[in-house]
């Protein structure tokens, strides 16, 4: 439990401008209550030469009770998440060091910050949540896929 | 029509079962039948208690007799019962002499007398064993004898063992290995029963199998003792119960239950309900496993998800067996733990709390430290370490005997390969040259590099013969092919005075002199050769410098033997200095990677980020984690390094100070 408030303490030193690795990446990553380290909310950047470059992405952070133990939940909200990787409906992702299996406790939020923004820039339609997303990427039909990004983006549903 | 048969049959067998003929209304009005039924029910209960009364007191075989009374009473009076009674008292004083002694140490008696002593008792036991089998006509090595003779040589026999074996084992501070299944005191009612009457004589041949069963086990039992093999004590009884088992289950299928005297149901009765019992378990759960994995449908469910499914894969650690123990003890005690519902349910669960409770699925890596699974803590030492462990693996227990099987092979191949080798050079010169080639090769291995602070003393006072070329590599070759270099004799012996000087070999003495000195020591012959040999020169200015102080030149070895720790310093700053240009590079990197403000985190654990780190895992040797968060991670079933992610087989616990 007080690993997230160490955790709490450099990631408040991190974005005040010490990391310069994570100022393209991170526009926000707070606990939603000061006194509730327990849910989090970030917003990042979408990365350049993605589709998703210039957009700025909301995610909803859930620590476990056993945090560095089992690794936290992490979700595409309030928004919905157009990616090959990522559930449209409920914002689930499928990244493997989110998983029980291959989390390790060495990590922390900005590595799974890091490890979603390289999901962006990296997507794997071999294991789809998307199914849609990852045919036009299976195809490689790049403008499709940066069309459709910008559709749900920019007034979509 | 057989049906219809049976029923004829069944209602005359039991003619009062049949009662329609009574009746307190007559059956054509209305509800006549709600009165008439209860009314015969009770009349053929009524009637059928009564038949069956007068057929009891008929036969008098449901009763106790007079004459059973008096079996009863009559073997507390018989020479068994007191037999039986003088041999309880003797092993009890056995048991108690024992208590009386410190049983904190551990008594060795000597092998000789352990194996007379059981021989003492299998003797008499194996030659009952075959008057036994004369007894039954299977062979015919002595003639056969009075039953009560047999029975009483049989009894002696049986006590005399019991005797034997609780004295050396209490003597020894063990528990005597027993037999629950025939007791002294079950032997000499069984016993009293045959010699009740001469009529009974006739049922010997019911109730010996039974007895060659218990020689049989006493037999092992002794074997086992002597042997010094209790551990196997279990397979053995198992072996056995499984063959007079089989063996009962035979005579019960050609001659019926009634062929098995009394003795012999009531003795294996537990035993047979109890793997009856497990049998049934078994099913069950196969059943569930079939249920879950389900061959007809597409999902396939994971049969680890049972409830039971922990439990049945690990029974026998449940059971806490030692192996010492006997067959139908343990099958009992599982098919206890089976039947007992709370607690299995206790030791089954496993889908709940997958990780705590089910402490057989933590993987040993987090809580072993490298001394005990021998991973070898210098890793230029792991070749010749592995080694050693395999030798000293095999040589507890029964493996010693593999080990020298083994040993005697390798020496008779190396023996025979000699000998071809030796004809094989006799018969062609020319080939030593390439031997020698390829022996030089091996030899050009860099040999500072197997110097540890541990195994430097191997190579200081017992140098290794090196080959010429490399001389410059090598820490202190033996032989020294400079010109200059002659070895002095007689120098040895004043050699102690030079000990007791301690000379720090960093704090060579300067001076122009020294380096003329060194000229004229060294004298070398071509000064283009001198750069090159410069490394030569570094190598040996400790000595040099050493010999101006003392005034004497001393050869290499005498040096060795006079500084090891010098020596040692010299080595240790030889190869830290490679070490420390590569990690002055990568604390360069690090230094601008990181804010300067972060390095004291950098030695807080990386998984609670609170204590200093203090454990270092094996074999990957991260320093990452603290003890709190590796029994922790331990115990949640992790096994690979929670930084490198290879597979973790141990751990060092560190002291800061």
């Amino acid at each position: 439990m007080s690993r997230i408030v160490k955790e709490y303490k450099k990631i408040k030193k991190v974005l005040e401008g010490h990391g310069e690795a994570f100022e393209n990446l991170i526009v926000q990553l707070a606990p939603v209550n000061e006194y509730d380290l327990l849910s989090w909310k970030a917003t990042i950047r979408g990365p350049s030469d993605t589709p998703y470059n210039g957009f700025s992405i909301g995610l909803t952070i859930k620590i476990p009770s056993d945090y560095p133990i089992s690794p936290p939940m992490v979700k595409f909200e309030p928004y919905k998440m157009p990616h090959c990787n990522v559930n449209f409906q409920t914002g689930e992702i499928c990244l493997d060091i989110l998983t029980r299996q291959h989390w390790s406790p060495a990590w922390d939020l900005l590595h799974v910050l890091k490890a979603i923004e390289q999901l962006l820039q990296e997507p794997v339609p071999e294991s789809p949540l998307n199914v849609d997303i990852a045919n036009i990427l299976k195809e490689g039909d790049r403008t499709a896929y940066t069309g459709l990004v910008r559709y749900y983006f920019c007034g979509g549903t | 029509m057989n049906a219809t048969d049976g029923r004829e049959t069944t209602k005359e067998a039991f003619a009062y079962l049949n009662q329609t003929k009574h009746s307190l209304l007559p059956d054509d009005i209305i509800l006549g039948h709600l009165v008439n039924y209860p009314y015969r029910l009770a009349f053929s209960l009524m009637e059928a208690v009564n038949v069956h009364y007068q057929e009891a007191v008929a036969s008098s075989g449901l009763l106790i007799n007079l004459q059973s009374a008096l079996d009863i009473i009559g073997y507390f009076f018989s020479t068994y019962a007191v037999a039986c009674f003088v041999i309880a008292l003797i092993l009890n004083r056995f048991v108690l002499m024992a208590s009386l002694r410190s049983n904190t140490r551990t008594v060795l008696l000597p092998v000789w007398s352990r194996y007379t002593v059981h021989l003492m008792a299998i003797v008499p036991l194996v030659y009952n064993i075959t008057q036994a089998l004369c007894q039954l006509e299977v062979i015919a090595v002595f003639p056969p004898v009075e039953v009560p003779f047999f029975l009483a040589r049989t009894f002696l026999i049986f006590a005399w063992s019991h005797c034997v074996e609780t004295f050396i084992t209490t003597t020894t501070n063990l528990k005597p290995l027993e037999e629950s299944d025939y007791t002294i005191f079950e032997l000499s009612l069984q016993f009293y029963f045959l010699c009740q009457s001469p009529q009974n004589y006739a049922q010997l041949q019911g109730h010996l199998p039974d007895f060659l069963t218990a020689l049989i086990g006493r037999v092992l039992i002794h074997t086992v003792e002597m042997l010094d093999l209790r551990r196997y004590r279990l397979w053995s009884s198992t072996i056995l119960n499984f063959f007079s088992i089989g063996y009962l289950a035979y005579r019960v299928q050609h001659s019926g239950l009634d062929s098995l005297p009394a003795f012999t149901r009531i003795r294996h009765f537990p035993k047979i309900f109890s793997i009856f019992l497990i049998l049934l378990s078994v099913l069950t759960y196969l059943l569930a496993c079939l249920v879950r994995k389900n061959p007809f449908s597409s999902r396939q469910f994971d049969t680890s998800e049972l409830q039971f499914h922990s439990f049945m894969h690990n029974w026998w650690n449940h059971l806490n067996c030692t192996g010492e123990e006997e067959f139908s003890s343990v099958i009992s005690k599982l098919a206890l733990l089976l039947c007992s519902g709370t607690e299995s349910m206790e030791k089954g669960i496993h889908r709940e709390f997958s990780p705590l409770n089910a402490p057989q699925n933590v993987h040993p890596s987090y809580f072993v430290s490298p001394y005990m699974n021998r991973i070898s803590t210098i890793p230029d030492d792991a070749d010749t370490s592995a080694k050693c462990v395999d030798q000293t693996t095999n040589s507890n227990g029964t493996l010693a005997f593999v080990t020298r099987v083994k040993l005697t092979f390798n020496l008779i191949k190396h023996g025979v390969l000699f000998y071809l080798k030796g004809k094989y050079k006799a018969r062609k010169g020319s080939t030593n040259k390439s031997l020698k080639r390829s022996r030089a090769k091996t030899q050009t291995k860099d040999c500072n590099r197997f110097i540890t602070d541990k195994n430097y003393v191997k190579f200081l006072t017992k140098p290794r013969k090196v080959g010429t070329e490399n001389v410059k590599e090598v820490l202190l070759p033996d032989e020294d092919l400079s010109e200059d270099y002659s070895p002095i004799e007689n120098d040895y012996e004043d050699s102690d005075t030079a000990e007791l000087e301690i000379v720090d070999v960093n704090n060579t003495p300067s001076g122009e002199n020294m380096a003329s000195e060194l000229s004229q020591l060294l004298a070398p012959n071509d000064t283009q050769n001198l750069h090159e040999d410069m490394k030569w020169f570094m190598s040996v200015w400790s000595i040099l410098s050493r010999t101006q102080f003392t005034e004497k030149r001393i050869t290499r070895s005498t040096y060795a033997s006079l500084n090891p720790e010098g020596i040692l310093a010299e080595v240790m700053v030889e190869r830290s200095s490679n070490l420390k240009l590569q990690s002055t590079l990568y604390e360069n990197e690090k230094v601008t990677d990181n804010d300067t403000s972060d390095q004291q985190m950098e030695l807080v654990c990386v998984v609670c980020r609170i204590n200093q780190r203090n454990v270092v895992l094996w074999p990957c040797r991260c320093f990452a984690i603290c003890e709190d968060c590796r029994v922790s991670l331990g115990l949640r079933g992790f096994k690979s390094c929670v930084c490198c992610r290879s597979e973790v087989h141990g751990y060092s616990k560190l002291n800061a100070v």
